[in-house]
Protein backbone atom coordinates (compact mmCIF):
# COMPACT_ATOMS: atom_id res chain seq x y z
CA UNK A 1 0.00 0.00 0.00
CA UNK A 2 1.72 3.47 -0.77
CA UNK A 3 0.45 6.64 -0.43
CA UNK A 4 0.77 9.96 -2.67
CA UNK A 5 0.25 13.33 -2.22
CA UNK A 6 -3.09 14.63 -3.37
CA UNK A 7 -3.42 15.38 -7.27
CA UNK A 8 -5.78 16.14 -9.59
CA UNK A 9 -7.93 12.90 -10.66
CA UNK A 10 -6.91 11.23 -14.31
CA UNK A 11 -9.27 11.25 -17.14
CA UNK A 12 -10.46 7.47 -16.42
CA UNK A 13 -13.87 7.67 -15.26
CA UNK A 14 -13.60 3.92 -13.89
CA UNK A 15 -14.61 5.60 -10.16
CA UNK A 16 -16.97 5.35 -7.34
CA UNK A 17 -17.74 8.32 -4.44
CA UNK A 18 -18.46 6.60 -1.37
CA UNK A 19 -20.07 8.25 1.61
CA UNK A 20 -18.39 8.11 5.60
CA UNK A 21 -20.26 4.98 5.84
CA UNK A 22 -18.97 3.54 2.44
CA UNK A 23 -22.33 3.96 1.15
CA UNK A 24 -21.94 4.37 -3.11
CA UNK A 25 -22.96 8.18 -3.93
CA UNK A 26 -21.48 8.03 -7.46
CA UNK A 27 -20.60 5.44 -9.90
CA UNK A 28 -17.99 6.93 -12.87
CA UNK A 29 -19.26 6.00 -16.42
CA UNK A 30 -16.90 3.72 -17.09
CA UNK A 31 -18.06 1.61 -14.01
CA UNK A 32 -21.84 1.73 -14.76
CA UNK A 33 -22.65 -1.15 -16.19
CA UNK A 34 -21.44 -3.42 -13.49
CA UNK A 35 -22.04 -0.64 -10.29
CA UNK A 36 -25.09 1.78 -10.91
CA UNK A 37 -27.30 -1.02 -9.25
CA UNK A 38 -25.41 -0.36 -6.12
CA UNK A 39 -26.34 3.65 -5.63
CA UNK A 40 -27.64 4.33 -2.36
CA UNK A 41 -25.99 0.65 -1.13
CA UNK A 42 -22.91 0.09 1.44
CA UNK A 43 -20.62 -1.28 -1.28
CA UNK A 44 -20.09 -4.14 1.15
CA UNK A 45 -23.75 -5.20 1.21
CA UNK A 46 -23.02 -6.05 -2.43
CA UNK A 47 -19.69 -7.02 -2.49
CA UNK A 48 -19.01 -8.90 0.96
CA UNK A 49 -16.04 -10.49 0.50
CA UNK A 50 -14.00 -7.15 -0.64
CA UNK A 51 -14.74 -5.37 2.50
CA UNK A 52 -11.66 -7.10 3.93
CA UNK A 53 -9.64 -6.63 1.25
CA UNK A 54 -10.44 -2.84 0.60
CA UNK A 55 -11.15 -2.01 3.78
CA UNK A 56 -7.44 -1.36 5.34
CA UNK A 57 -6.62 0.88 1.86
CA UNK A 58 -10.09 2.98 2.54
CA UNK A 59 -9.72 3.35 6.11
CA UNK A 60 -5.68 4.55 5.41
CA UNK A 61 -6.58 7.28 3.09
CA UNK A 62 -9.18 9.13 5.54
CA UNK A 63 -7.05 8.84 8.19
CA UNK A 64 -4.13 10.28 6.50
CA UNK A 65 -6.25 12.75 4.44
CA UNK A 66 -4.04 11.45 1.46
CA UNK A 67 -4.75 9.28 -1.58
CA UNK A 68 -3.87 5.71 -1.29
CA UNK A 69 -3.27 2.74 -4.14
CA UNK A 70 -3.12 -0.94 -3.60
CA UNK A 71 -3.43 -3.76 -5.75
CA UNK A 72 -6.08 -5.87 -5.24
CA UNK A 73 -7.06 -9.45 -7.05
CA UNK A 74 -10.34 -10.36 -6.28
CA UNK A 75 -13.00 -12.33 -8.39
CA UNK A 76 -10.66 -13.19 -11.09
CA UNK A 77 -9.34 -10.00 -12.01
CA UNK A 78 -6.07 -8.07 -11.04
CA UNK A 79 -6.93 -4.27 -10.42
CA UNK A 80 -5.11 -1.05 -8.78
CA UNK A 81 -7.38 0.92 -6.58
CA UNK A 82 -6.57 4.43 -5.87
CA UNK A 83 -8.67 6.34 -2.68
CA UNK A 84 -8.61 9.52 -2.64
CA UNK A 85 -10.29 11.47 0.04
CA UNK A 86 -12.29 14.66 -0.46
CA UNK A 87 -13.87 15.63 2.84
CA UNK A 88 -16.33 12.90 4.00
CA UNK A 89 -16.14 11.05 1.00
CA UNK A 90 -13.83 9.04 -1.12
CA UNK A 91 -13.35 8.33 -4.20
CA UNK A 92 -12.11 4.89 -5.50
CA UNK A 93 -10.21 5.00 -8.61
CA UNK A 94 -10.25 1.39 -10.45
CA UNK A 95 -7.50 0.64 -13.08
CA UNK A 96 -7.59 -2.97 -14.11
CA UNK A 97 -4.57 -4.42 -15.19
CA UNK A 98 -4.87 -8.38 -15.88
CA UNK A 99 -7.70 -11.15 -15.58
CA UNK A 100 -7.30 -14.85 -14.91
CA UNK A 101 -8.41 -16.95 -18.03
CA UNK A 102 -9.43 -20.34 -16.48
CA UNK A 103 -10.25 -21.70 -19.48
CA UNK A 104 -7.25 -24.47 -19.84
CA UNK A 105 -4.62 -25.40 -17.39
CA UNK A 106 -2.05 -23.45 -20.04
CA UNK A 107 -4.15 -20.35 -19.56
CA UNK A 108 -4.39 -20.71 -15.99
CA UNK A 109 -0.94 -20.37 -15.66
CA UNK A 110 -0.38 -18.11 -17.87
CA UNK A 111 -2.98 -15.50 -16.55
CA UNK A 112 -1.60 -15.89 -13.20
CA UNK A 113 2.01 -15.33 -14.05
CA UNK A 114 0.63 -12.22 -15.76
CA UNK A 115 -0.90 -11.27 -12.75
CA UNK A 116 2.09 -11.93 -10.81
CA UNK A 117 3.93 -9.37 -12.64
CA UNK A 118 1.13 -6.90 -12.26
CA UNK A 119 0.64 -6.97 -8.83
CA UNK A 120 4.13 -5.72 -6.94
CA UNK A 121 4.93 -4.98 -3.67
CA UNK A 122 2.10 -6.21 -1.68
CA UNK A 123 0.13 -8.00 -4.03
CA UNK A 124 3.61 -10.18 -4.99
CA UNK A 125 4.31 -11.48 -1.23
CA UNK A 126 0.49 -11.97 -0.88
CA UNK A 127 1.24 -14.29 -4.34
CA UNK A 128 4.36 -15.59 -2.82
CA UNK A 129 4.06 -16.75 0.20
CA UNK A 130 2.85 -20.42 0.52
CA UNK A 131 4.00 -21.45 -2.37
CA UNK A 132 5.13 -24.98 -2.51
CA UNK A 133 6.85 -24.91 -6.26
CA UNK A 134 8.78 -22.58 -7.57
CA UNK A 135 8.07 -19.91 -10.30
CA UNK A 136 11.68 -20.99 -11.78
CA UNK A 137 10.03 -24.53 -12.40
CA UNK A 138 8.01 -23.09 -14.97
CA UNK A 139 9.07 -22.85 -18.46
CA UNK B 1 -41.98 -39.03 0.19
CA UNK B 2 -40.22 -38.42 -3.78
CA UNK B 3 -36.96 -39.76 -3.97
CA UNK B 4 -34.60 -37.93 -6.29
CA UNK B 5 -31.63 -40.11 -7.73
CA UNK B 6 -29.65 -37.30 -9.74
CA UNK B 7 -28.03 -39.13 -12.90
CA UNK B 8 -24.57 -37.51 -13.98
CA UNK B 9 -24.64 -34.91 -16.67
CA UNK B 10 -23.61 -36.22 -20.24
CA UNK B 11 -23.88 -35.16 -23.92
CA UNK B 12 -24.44 -38.13 -27.01
CA UNK B 13 -22.09 -37.03 -29.44
CA UNK B 14 -22.32 -38.29 -33.14
CA UNK B 15 -19.12 -38.86 -35.42
CA UNK B 16 -19.40 -34.94 -36.82
CA UNK B 17 -18.76 -33.88 -33.12
CA UNK B 18 -22.19 -32.83 -32.56
CA UNK B 19 -24.58 -33.17 -29.57
CA UNK B 20 -27.38 -35.64 -30.49
CA UNK B 21 -28.49 -36.13 -26.79
CA UNK B 22 -28.66 -33.98 -23.71
CA UNK B 23 -28.76 -35.04 -19.85
CA UNK B 24 -31.46 -33.29 -17.84
CA UNK B 25 -28.42 -32.33 -15.35
CA UNK B 26 -26.30 -31.04 -18.55
CA UNK B 27 -29.17 -29.39 -19.85
CA UNK B 28 -29.99 -27.67 -16.83
CA UNK B 29 -26.14 -26.65 -16.45
CA UNK B 30 -25.58 -25.33 -19.67
CA UNK B 31 -28.76 -24.66 -21.30
CA UNK B 32 -29.84 -25.79 -24.84
CA UNK B 33 -26.78 -27.83 -26.34
CA UNK B 34 -29.20 -30.13 -28.59
CA UNK B 35 -27.85 -30.05 -32.08
CA UNK B 36 -24.69 -28.01 -31.58
CA UNK B 37 -21.18 -29.02 -31.99
CA UNK B 38 -19.58 -29.32 -28.90
CA UNK B 39 -16.32 -27.36 -29.80
CA UNK B 40 -18.93 -24.55 -30.55
CA UNK B 41 -20.39 -25.08 -26.85
CA UNK B 42 -17.61 -25.73 -25.01
CA UNK B 43 -14.83 -23.38 -26.82
CA UNK B 44 -10.95 -24.55 -25.99
CA UNK B 45 -11.50 -28.03 -25.21
CA UNK B 46 -11.17 -29.89 -28.86
CA UNK B 47 -7.37 -29.88 -28.17
CA UNK B 48 -7.76 -31.59 -24.88
CA UNK B 49 -11.22 -34.37 -25.60
CA UNK B 50 -10.83 -34.87 -29.01
CA UNK B 51 -7.74 -37.02 -28.97
CA UNK B 52 -9.38 -39.30 -25.65
CA UNK B 53 -12.86 -38.90 -28.14
CA UNK B 54 -10.70 -40.93 -31.13
CA UNK B 55 -8.87 -42.65 -29.32
CA UNK B 56 -12.44 -44.00 -27.29
CA UNK B 57 -13.98 -44.42 -31.11
CA UNK B 58 -10.68 -46.33 -32.60
CA UNK B 59 -10.60 -48.87 -29.77
CA UNK B 60 -14.60 -49.40 -29.00
CA UNK B 61 -13.45 -49.32 -25.57
CA UNK B 62 -14.85 -46.87 -22.93
CA UNK B 63 -12.01 -44.59 -20.91
CA UNK B 64 -11.92 -42.56 -17.97
CA UNK B 65 -10.10 -39.82 -17.61
CA UNK B 66 -9.16 -36.12 -15.20
CA UNK B 67 -9.72 -33.57 -16.87
CA UNK B 68 -9.88 -29.48 -16.45
CA UNK B 69 -11.75 -26.78 -18.00
CA UNK B 70 -12.69 -23.90 -17.54
CA UNK B 71 -12.30 -23.52 -13.33
CA UNK B 72 -13.58 -26.94 -12.68
CA UNK B 73 -11.83 -30.64 -12.35
CA UNK B 74 -13.97 -33.17 -13.66
CA UNK B 75 -13.82 -37.13 -13.34
CA UNK B 76 -14.91 -37.94 -17.55
CA UNK B 77 -16.41 -41.21 -18.35
CA UNK B 78 -15.83 -41.77 -22.38
CA UNK B 79 -18.28 -44.66 -23.85
CA UNK B 80 -19.14 -45.36 -27.15
CA UNK B 81 -22.60 -46.31 -28.25
CA UNK B 82 -22.56 -47.58 -31.33
CA UNK B 83 -21.45 -44.79 -34.22
CA UNK B 84 -21.44 -42.12 -31.39
CA UNK B 85 -19.90 -41.28 -27.98
CA UNK B 86 -21.55 -40.90 -24.78
CA UNK B 87 -20.01 -38.40 -22.18
CA UNK B 88 -20.55 -38.01 -18.89
CA UNK B 89 -18.72 -36.10 -15.89
CA UNK B 90 -18.66 -35.78 -12.21
CA UNK B 91 -17.06 -32.57 -11.18
CA UNK B 92 -14.16 -33.24 -8.14
CA UNK B 93 -13.16 -29.59 -7.69
CA UNK B 94 -13.92 -25.81 -8.36
CA UNK B 95 -11.50 -22.79 -8.62
CA UNK B 96 -12.91 -19.88 -6.07
CA UNK B 97 -11.17 -16.43 -8.06
CA UNK B 98 -13.00 -14.77 -5.28
CA UNK B 99 -9.40 -13.52 -3.44
CA UNK B 100 -6.06 -14.92 -3.52
CA UNK B 101 -6.59 -17.12 -0.56
CA UNK B 102 -9.18 -18.92 -1.91
CA UNK B 103 -8.03 -19.41 -4.77
CA UNK B 104 -4.96 -20.85 -3.39
CA UNK B 105 -7.17 -23.00 -1.10
CA UNK B 106 -9.44 -24.36 -4.08
CA UNK B 107 -6.13 -25.28 -6.31
CA UNK B 108 -5.13 -27.39 -3.07
CA UNK B 109 -8.50 -29.03 -2.98
CA UNK B 110 -7.82 -29.62 -6.74
CA UNK B 111 -4.72 -32.05 -6.18
CA UNK B 112 -6.58 -33.20 -3.31
CA UNK B 113 -9.52 -34.63 -5.30
CA UNK B 114 -6.89 -35.98 -7.85
CA UNK B 115 -5.03 -37.56 -5.43
CA UNK B 116 -8.22 -39.34 -4.35
CA UNK B 117 -9.00 -41.20 -8.07
CA UNK B 118 -8.42 -44.33 -8.84
CA UNK B 119 -4.80 -45.13 -10.10
CA UNK B 120 -4.59 -45.87 -13.39
CA UNK B 121 -6.30 -42.74 -14.43
CA UNK B 122 -4.27 -40.66 -16.82
CA UNK B 123 -3.28 -38.25 -14.17
CA UNK B 124 0.15 -36.59 -13.80
CA UNK B 125 0.17 -34.05 -16.22
CA UNK B 126 -2.39 -32.66 -14.59
CA UNK B 127 -1.55 -32.95 -11.52
CA UNK B 128 2.17 -31.94 -12.36
CA UNK B 129 0.57 -28.15 -14.12
CA UNK B 130 -1.63 -27.91 -11.27
CA UNK B 131 1.16 -27.88 -8.29
CA UNK B 132 2.98 -25.48 -10.67
CA UNK B 133 0.14 -23.34 -10.93
CA UNK B 134 -1.08 -23.26 -6.89
CA UNK B 135 2.83 -22.07 -6.71
CA UNK B 136 2.09 -19.84 -8.53
CA UNK B 137 -1.05 -18.46 -6.98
Amino acid sequence: MSTRPQRDAPASTAYVVLDANDRVIQVGEDLRDQLAPFLGHVLWERLPDAEPLCSPGFDEARRIGSEVEFPLFYRGRAKRLRAVPAGDTLAVHVERLAELDVTTLGTLKESLLRIEAELPARGSEQLDRPAPASLRALP
Amino acid sequence: MAVTVEEAPFVVLDESYRIVEVGPAAEAGFGPLHGRCVWDCFPGSESMYRPHYERVRRRGEPIELVQYYRGYLTKVEIRPEKRAIRVSWEILSMLDTSDLERLRASLTDAIAALDQQAEGLDRRRVRTTLRVVEGIA
